[in-house]
């Protein structure tokens, strides 16, 4: 496999880019083959989802990327080189590959686990220890403590972490998924996903991740690439692009309802403006506080605690009220967000906070600015305007690309697959 | 000569015997595991083979121990041929049953991950497999020596080693001063034998089954 080989990345090697061209996989006795005649290409880089109804082939594509399955016809080129006739063995240790319910091995221990597929690529000693503290502080794992445990004195959550971690010991620089957060409960599922959209920005390798939960699929997919049965290609594009513009009924029956809302999932606080707000901490004397509410032109200021995280708010007569006692003055502040959030989870926060606006935090929860109510308005108005365009100018695209597409099947070549 | 004087005076001779009637099974037994989870990971992925592994090994054991060992004398002679042959034959079946049964059941979601993340069909046997096999394994090597400790008291007839020979000396010249004595002695032997191998095995369970899959 050639390395990428880009540095600035604190482990190593970035993603490579996946072409499948006329992938086919035919069992005997089967009249129709399971997986038809696909061909793809992802960029190095690029986190694509594969989404469809169970039983469309979307994991037996998977696992044709790194030849778990083998395929009756097509190409399989991993950054440029052809993998099809490789050592399966070989080919599939520079394959991250995590799976559904984590698939660590019980009968070793955590550090155990992490550290194969670098003893089986011959890794020095030390070097495979140092990955493996490595991998479980990416992970968000203290080393220490989970180092020596075994799979089953970790939770669910927990587990998938480390299942991740393996895949990504040996630095591969692609990453297939199968359903890999399948397993868990909705809300662990959602700090894996948050998980996941933060190791992929530090770590930029090509992730092909296979989902049937659409609502999965747009939050954490570059593209996404919605499969009908025998893995047909029905739409592979952005997720803002199925959503504003699905390819045909079939997609837009997957999309589901509340498409609008969904859309509210694709951008994150960061891309919208985060306003800064009056603070006080609890450590400034009363006088300071009493004159940032009298000055400040708003009848509210957000105090900070010692360490800078938003604590309470406090209005212009909550001191009056608590007699002058700041432990006692205003309402705690019950959720925050972080510049990763989403608008729907900020919208959310927003809508359940009596102040109509969210602080949003940083790094160790310390506060960096608010987002209130009147900016989610505004960017989601923008966004739906947006789309609408785009929208209409894909069409246009769409309806040429379609009579190119006919046109290349009657002339006898195979159908462009990006339709 | 009460049993107790018996034992004082012919301890010698028992322990010799005993000796010798623990080595012939813990041998046979080595044989018999090696032979039996070399059978179950050739024959567990296929189900016709590995029914086929199951039943020849459940026939022999329902051929007499005493049958057994007269058919072999003709072939092999006396001694320990035969009764190596007939032990190690007779400890198949829990062991070849267990590791198939062991091996089938290991969850081929980890199979799909062992092989996903690269490792070679001899290491998910070595590495996986067998491993997540073994408690299942141990169950059947347990079983079996408990059965080869009774079987292996036949051996004598075939002038073989062990407690054997105390039983059957005894039954020969019963109404003698020691006959009595000397059934005792092999019968009590063979149950503190199998006593202490069993607890053998529960030692052997402890350091070589993971904590992680420990029951």
């Amino acid at each position: 496999m050639p390395d990428a080989g880009t540095p600035g990345t604190e482990s190593g090697s970035a993603g490579a880019a996946i072409e499948l061209e006329g992938l086919t996989k035919r069992y005997p006795g089967s009249a129709l083959p399971a997986v038809d005649d696909v061909s793809m290409d992802v960029r190095a880089g690029e986190t694509v989802i594969l989404v469809g109804p169970s039983g469309c082939g979307k994991s037996t594509l998977l696992k044709m990327i790194n030849r778990l399955i083998e395929p009756t016809a097509g190409r399989i080129r991993i950054g440029g080189e052809d993998v099809t006739d490789m050592d399966p063995v070989r080919l599939r240790r520079t394959i991250g590959y995590a799976i559904q319910a984590s698939g660590l091995f019980p009968h070793m221990t955590v550090a155990q686990n992490i550290a194969l597929v670098p003893k089986m690529l011959r890794w020095p000693a030390a070097r495979v220890r140092a990955r493996v503290e490595e991998m479980l502080d990416l992970v968000g794992l203290d080393p220490g403590e989970f180092h020596g445990r075994y799979p089953r004195q970790l939770s669910g959550g927990q587990q998938q972490r480390v299942g991740v971690a393996r895949a990504l010991a040996a630095d591969p620089p692609v990453l297939l998924m199968d359903e890999p957060f399948g397993a868990v409960d909705p809300i662990t599922r959602d700090h894996l996903q948050d998980e996941l959209i933060r190791l992929q920005r530090e770590l930029h390798k090509t992730i092909v991740f296979v989902t049937h939960d659409f609502d999965e699929a747009i939050k954490i997919g570059d593209r996404i690439a919605v499969l009908r049965e025998r893995s047909h290609i029905a739409q592979f594009d952005t997720p803002e692009a199925i959503l504003t513009n699905p390819a045909d009924d079939f997609v837009s029956g997957f999309v589901g309802a509340g498409a609008a809302l969904k859309r509210l999932n694709l951008t994150r606080v960061r891309d919208v403006g985060i306003t800064d707000y009056p603070t006080v901490t609890v450590d400034d004397p009363l006088q300071h506080i009493f004159e940032r509410l009298r000055s400040g032109g708003v009848n509210e200021v957000l105090v900070l605690d010692k360490r800078g995280r938003p604590y309470k708010w406090l209005r212009r007569g909550d001191m009056m009220r608590a007699k002058g006692s700041l432990a006692r003055a205003g309402t705690l502040v019950h959720d925050t967000v972080t510049r990763d959030a989403t608008l729907r989870d900020a919208l959310e926060a927003v809508l359940t906070d009596n102040t109509g606006r969210v602080p949003v935090t940083g790094r160790r929860g310390a506060y960096e600015g608010v987002v209130d109510v009147e900016t989610l308005m505004n960017s989601v108005h923008e966004l739906l305007e947006a789309d609408r365009l785009e929208a209409m100018d894909a069409q246009h695209d769409l309806q040429e690309q379609r009579s190119a597409q006919t046109h290349a099947e009657q002339e006898g070549f195979g159908g462009e697959a990006k339709a | 000569m009460n049993f107790w004087e018996y034992l004082a005076n012919r301890h010698q001779q028992v322990l010799a015997d005993a000796y010798q009637h623990a080595s012939v099974v813990f041998q046979c037994m080595v044989m018999a595991t090696l032979l039996g989870v070399l059978i179950g990971v050739v024959t567990y992925r296929s189900e016709w083979a590995g029914n086929l592994a199951t039943t020849a090994t459940a026939t022999l054991l329902t051929i007499p121990a005493l049958a057994m060992i007269g058919l072999l004398i003709p072939v092999v002679g006396l001694g320990v041929p035969p009764t190596v042959i007939a032990l190690t034959l007779y400890g198949l079946l829990p062991i070849v049953r267990n590791a198939i049964v062991g091996l089938r059941g290991v969850d081929p979601s980890l199979v799909d991950a062992a092989e996903g993340i690269g490792m070679s069909r001899t290491a998910r046997l070595a590495r996986v497999e067998l491993p997540l096999a073994w408690p299942p394994i141990l169950t059947g090597i347990r079983v079996s020596t408990q059965m080869l400790m009774g079987i292996a008291a036949i051996a004598a007839y075939a002038s073989g080693p062990g407690l054997g020979n105390l039983i059957f000396r005894g039954i020969a010249s019963l109404g003698s001063e020691n006959a009595l004595n000397q059934v005792l002695a092999g019968t009590l032997g063979i149950i503190v034998l199998a006593l202490l191998f069993d607890a053998a095995y529960v030692l052997i369970g402890r350091l070589t089954i993971p904590g992680g899959i420990r029951a």
